[in-house]
């Protein structure tokens, strides 16, 4: 294990806030289908002040990673601003944005200004008919492949982020190589979830077994190529993954969840700073308790919990119990033991 | 490239660190790479502000620290040089 890979280890183990994902605004300039954000939401938005004051909050508890987020981040009002002090702060600052809005003149403010470690920018097909169908905004595709270009030409790091649906999952092999285009990688994400405010909507993208098993045989290939599959040396840690451990996300209200997919509010910065929402408390002590729980019940699977993939933010979602096993667990175990059982590898 | 007591030093802009679990944490954006480092390694590359020479680093950290002035001094100019060529540091 790496020295670094030993502090994470760490994090996880002594509940240290390393990673903080920040939902600037649930405002966007696409409109995609699937989206999980509850557009709805109700509540004052944190103001320009309370994130200066959050910001230097955390890097008083020794927090790295400042993930902004939405929505689109940038289309906050305070984007700039915001990311300008956080740059100057110390933070190595993430990016998700779908990149919509990244043309030259921003791109290159982005660059100068906010200077982020990396942008993770969504794409959603490989080719405009999928992607503007996912978006529901014409032209966004061919925005899109300009704008990366815009990146690469202005050396900012950048990656490509996808959710897996019915729509793209017929162009996966694709996808990949337009990735490889632009040499930068890409992560697909296989799991859609009903939106925030219980939408179940998004639900009908839900990719189908076969999709899913074309993506996991490409991944599979790809982690072999790469020499990077899973061997076991993985250390064990007390919870199943650092949210609520290392990791907050905050959304535009100042509700402050485990994760960004375990929607459990555990504090909200209208009433209490980071610190003390992060300190001797008792919604969160639950929730690691929770994690801890999903750690143990994966271990159990035995080789499921190798194989599958678990998120309790997504248990959470699915049955309410954030450290019970759900059904696409099993399924992403099967369809993996099939692959590797007929590439003769177990 | 000689590192001397007057060498005034900065940190490449790329760089973004914290302290961890009584060690340091340096992240080189450009390529990347992360550094951990000893708890008197994260000390001395927060002290450097870009105005302060090595000598007077040097005196912030034997406030901090029990160590004899000429070691503290030769070890930082070596440790200095080698991050100079990991290229966290640059020389004004």
């Amino acid at each position: 294990m790496s020295d670094f890979a030993e502090k994470m280890r760490q994090t996880w183990e002594q509940n240290i806030l390393f990673s903080v994902l920040l939902e600037f605004t649930y405002g966007c300039n696409l409109n995609c289908a699937f989206c999980y954000n509850d557009k709805t939401l109700q509540g004052k938005t944190i103001s320009r002040k309370q994130y200066l004051a959050l910001f230097q909050d955390l890097r008083n508890m020794g927090v790295l990673n400042l993930i902004l987020s939405g929505g689109e981040p940038l289309a906050h009002k305070d984007f700039f601003f915001l990311g300008r002090r956080a740059r100057e702060m110390g933070f190595a600052i993430r990016i998700k944005s779908n990149g919509h809005a990244l043309h030259p003149a921003t791109a290159r403010r982005l660059k100068e200004e906010v200077d982020p470690f990396i942008i993770e920018i969504s794409i959603h097909g490989s080719c405009a008919n999928t992607h503007d169908r996912q978006t529901r905004v014409q032209g966004s595709f061919r925005q899109l492949i300009r704008n990366l270009h815009t990146l690469k030409t202005l050396k900012l790091r950048f990656q490509l982020n996808s959710v897996l649906t019915c729509w793209n999952e017929d162009e996966i092999a694709e996808m990949y190589s337009l990735a490889e285009e632009f040499e930068v990688p890409l992560k697909f994400d296989s799991r859609i979830t009903p939106r925030d405010n219980g939408d179940q909507s998004p639900l009908k993208l839900t990719p189908s077994e076969g999709g899913l098993r074309n993506l996991l045989r490409i991944q599979l290939q790809s982690a072999r190529q790469m020499q990077e599959g899973k061997t076991g040396n993985t250390p064990q840690t007390r919870t199943y993954c650092g949210a609520g451990a290392s990791t907050v996300a905050i959304d535009p209200v100042g509700n402050v969840y485990p994760c960004v997919q375990w929607r459990q509010a555990v504090g909200n910065l209208h009433n209490q700073n980071i610190q003390q929402i992060w300190q001797n408390n008792a919604a969160l002590g639950s929730i690691r308790k929770t994690n801890e729980q999903a750690q143990k019940n994966m271990l159990e699977q035995g080789e499921k919990a190798a194989l599958g993939s678990f998120c309790p933010g997504m248990a959470n979602l699915v049955g309410g119990d954030a450290a019970a096993i759900y059904p696409s667990v099993h399924l992403h175990s099967k369809l993996r033991k099939e692959l590797l059982n007929n590439t003769g590898r177990q | 490239m000689r590192v001397e007591p007057a060498s005034v030093l900065r940190l490449n802009s790329d760089i973004r660190h914290t302290r961890l679990t009584g060690e340091g944490v340096i992240l080189r954006q450009d390529d990347g790479e992360i550094l951990v480092v000893n708890e008197v390694a994260i000390r001395f590359i927060e002290l450097i502000d870009g105005n302060r020479n090595l000598d007077e680093l040097a005196d912030l950290l034997l406030q901090e620290y029990e160590v004899e002035r000429d070691a503290l001094i030769s070890d930082l100019a070596e440790y200095t040089h080698e991050l100079l060529g990991q290229g966290v540091l640059v020389q004004r």
